[in-house]
């Protein structure tokens, strides 16, 4: 599965300026790819273009070269992504396991499939005994999140976007969420992870976006670009690369 | 004085002991001793049968009834105190708010023992003078009947307040002392048997639907639980009994009143739950992970009220079938009204959906509207026979068609 992007730019409103400009860039699954940009760069529009939740764009969007555009269907369900948002939207009178459940069926999961993936990601996240008593309005922010985050990796999925994801979560979540990513990996399931923390970025991803005000300042593989500058840190090539940016 | 209750407030128990206040009350006890007493003359001279019954359904039910408005003004005040009748509780914490519901069932059960008995007394008093003494032990049966209600139900009550099996509110949960939280987490295990009960509950109920509305209507069946047990399962499993009962006890007395009871309990229920259907399908637009089209909410929709439906149709049917033959094409008709009524009920539902700043009070109004118009059109067929349905449904038909064209063209 191949997210292609070609000349993308957006603007939310005509007389705005681009929000997102000229972006180019390819996206597959099977990999991990961290997005990483300063606040407002453009990282979440992006998200929700390729998501489809923002239709105006201009230029070129590819799914397995099929234009976006042309595609009548639900975009999630037809191509299995997953997404977790930013700030995790659930029903706050179910519990976790009641919605885990019945998306795990919407998914195309018997009833027993879902049962053994919710079992298995409640374990890796550490969901505890509350998933299955307490509904979701009651439930701390981190827990939320993790219940978002299980949700997109439920079910047949070849592909998660993950806005945001260690917003609220503690260290042992966070090495939590490190092991799923790793672990779908493995079942070439590709993750577009989009975070702040670059440490985060540098340990899990082989592929990696650098934003900054609408345009990318570098897009491709991890490996490469520390190799480009000295194997350096990554928070230490960003730097460099954003002050660069900033005296152009 | 020794009693936190008096400490916390003052015009809750005063200097007055709390159970005194509600139980020492004999002058409305005589005056229950007189109504009833009334009640039960009246009853058994219009009855012109030897073995006068007419009493016994309204003494047995009368117990639950009266049960069930006490729960309600408990749940009241325990989970949504601002709403409740007792102004005072707004400003408590569960815990008083708890230790108050714990002493009112405790007051209340002491009170309704000596009505009950006030009650039941004339009841059989009349009804051995009347019956002579062949009828002592079916009187006797009905005696113990109801104080066996009265039991139960504050036992378990009581045990429901005294072991904290009841669950506070999601705000109450954040400022819930350390020791409250912990007792009732001592009940987890009890919470776990109930999710999964709810489970089981909504999974029997979209066993029958096609296989992409299951998940959907699972849903709405655990989001209307889950909101709102009270007004959703309790009030179905009470009103599945009473009609259980009426088809069974009043059918052959009453048929009429049975039949009305049939076709208005579920409209009731479909009331007393329209804005969490309303909330249900706001909430389902603003999820990223469901993927639902208009048309498959308003069927899933659809489903979820012919369930509420389906067993006061069988009721119905039976009360019919059995006894009134000549009755069933009413039914029928007053049945179908009330499918019209299911489909304006399932579509109002999905405006939410659609537009989610759609008024919260529309569902409700759109059931009275239809619960009015049913009256409206039951009346009519009994007066004017079968052509007022056969012409009624039609002409709603229509309207309901215009209604969807004008739909599709501007939305």
């Amino acid at each position: 599965m191949k997210f292609a992007l070609e000349s993308v730019s957006y603007k939310y409103h005509p007389t705005a300026s681009f929000c997102l400009s000229d972006i180019n860039l390819t996206v597959e699954s099977g990999r991990v790819t961290g997005l990483a940009g300063a606040n407002g760069s453009g990282k979440t529009t992006l998200i929700r273009i390729l998501l489809r939740q923002l239709v105006d764009y201009q230029g070129n969007y590819y799914i397995d070269g099929e234009t976006v555009h042309d595609i009548a269907a639900n975009l999630c369900a037809k191509y299995g992504i997953g997404y977790s948002p930013d700030i995790p939207v659930l029903d706050d009178v179910l519990t976790g396991y009641e919605i885990l459940g019945i998306v795990g069926q919407i998914r195309g999961l018997t009833r027993q499939e879902a049962e053994d993936q919710i079992t298995l990601l409640s374990s890796l996240l550490d969901l505890g005994p509350w998933l299955r008593v307490q509904q979701c309005g009651e439930y701390s922010h981190g827990m939320r999140k993790k219940v978002s985050i299980a949700l997109a990796y439920l079910g047949p999925v070849r592909f998660v976007i993950l806005d945001e994801p260690l917003n609220g979560l503690d260290p042992v979540a966070v090495m939590a969420v490190r092991t799923l990513i790793e672990q779908k990996r493995g079942d070439k399931v590709g993750t577009l992870v989009s975070s702040h923390i670059l440490d985060f970025i540098e340990q899990c991803a082989d592929f990696c976006i650098l934003m900054k005000q609408g345009t990318l300042i570098y897009g491709g593989g991890l490996r490469q670009l520390r190799t480009l500058h000295g194997n350096k840190r990554l928070d230490e090539i960003y730097l460099s690369l954003f002050r660069a940016e900033q005296k152009r | 004085m020794s009693d936190p209750v008096f400490h916390l407030r003052p015009d809750c128990g005063g200097t007055i002991p709390f159970e005194r206040r509600i139980t020492g009350a004999p002058f409305l006890r005589s005056w229950q001793t007189v109504i009833a007493s009334a009640a039960a003359g009246t009853a058994i001279a219009m009855d012109s049968s030897p073995s006068s019954r007419m009493g016994d359904p309204f003494l047995v039910f009368l117990v639950p009834a009266w049960i069930l408005f006490i729960s309600a003004q408990i749940h009241g005040f325990l989970r949504k105190p601002r709403d409740s009748d007792f102004a005072f509780v707004i400003g408590l914490p569960y815990a008083d708010r708890l230790l108050i519901a714990r002493r009112y069932v405790r007051a209340m059960m002491i009170q309704n023992a000596l009505s009950a008995v006030s009650c039941m007394a004339p009841f059989l008093l009349v009804r051995i003078v009347r019956c002579g003494s062949s009828e002592v032990h079916e009187s006797g049966a009905i005696a113990l009947a109801v104080v066996a209600e009265l039991a139960v139900s504050f036992g378990i009550m009581r045990l429901l307040y005294d072991r904290y099996l009841s669950r506070p509110n999601r705000h109450d949960r954040i400022h819930v002392p350390v020791l409250l939280a912990f007792k009732w987490g001592d009940a987890s295990l009890f919470h776990e048997m109930i999710a999964r009960s709810f489970m089981r509950i909504a999974y029997a109920g979209a066993e029958f639907a096609g296989r992409p509305l299951r998940p959907y209507i699972r849903r709405q069946i655990l989001y209307l639980i889950r909101k709102d047990r009270f007004s959703s399962l309790g009030l179905q499993s009470l009103g599945v009994a009473m009609s259980a009962i009426l088809t069974g006890a009043l059918s052959s007395a009453a048929p009429k009143a049975a039949l009305a009871a049939n076709l208005f309990i579920p409209i009731a229920i479909l009331f007393a739950n329209g804005g969490t259907f309303m909330e249900s399908g706001e909430r389902l637009s603003t999820c990223g992970y469901y993927s639902l089209s208009f048309r498959d909410f308003f069927r899933v929709n659809l489903w979820v009220c012919g369930m509420v439906f389906f067993p006061y149709l069988i009721g119905g049917l039976v009360c019919i079938g059995l006894f009134h033959r000549t009755d069933i094409l009413s039914f029928a008709a007053a049945m179908g009204v009330a499918c019209v009524a299911l489909c304006i009920a399932g579509l109002t539902c999905c405006f939410a959906y659609r537009f989610s700043e759609a008024g919260e009070d529309s569902m409700g109004n759109a059931l009275l509207v239809v619960a009015i118009f049913c009256s409206f059109m039951g009346i009519l067929s009994a007066v004017a026979g079968s052509v007022v349905p056969a012409l009624g449904l039609p002409a709603i038909a229509l309207v309901l068609l215009c209604g969807r064209l004008y739909l599709a063209r501007h939305l």
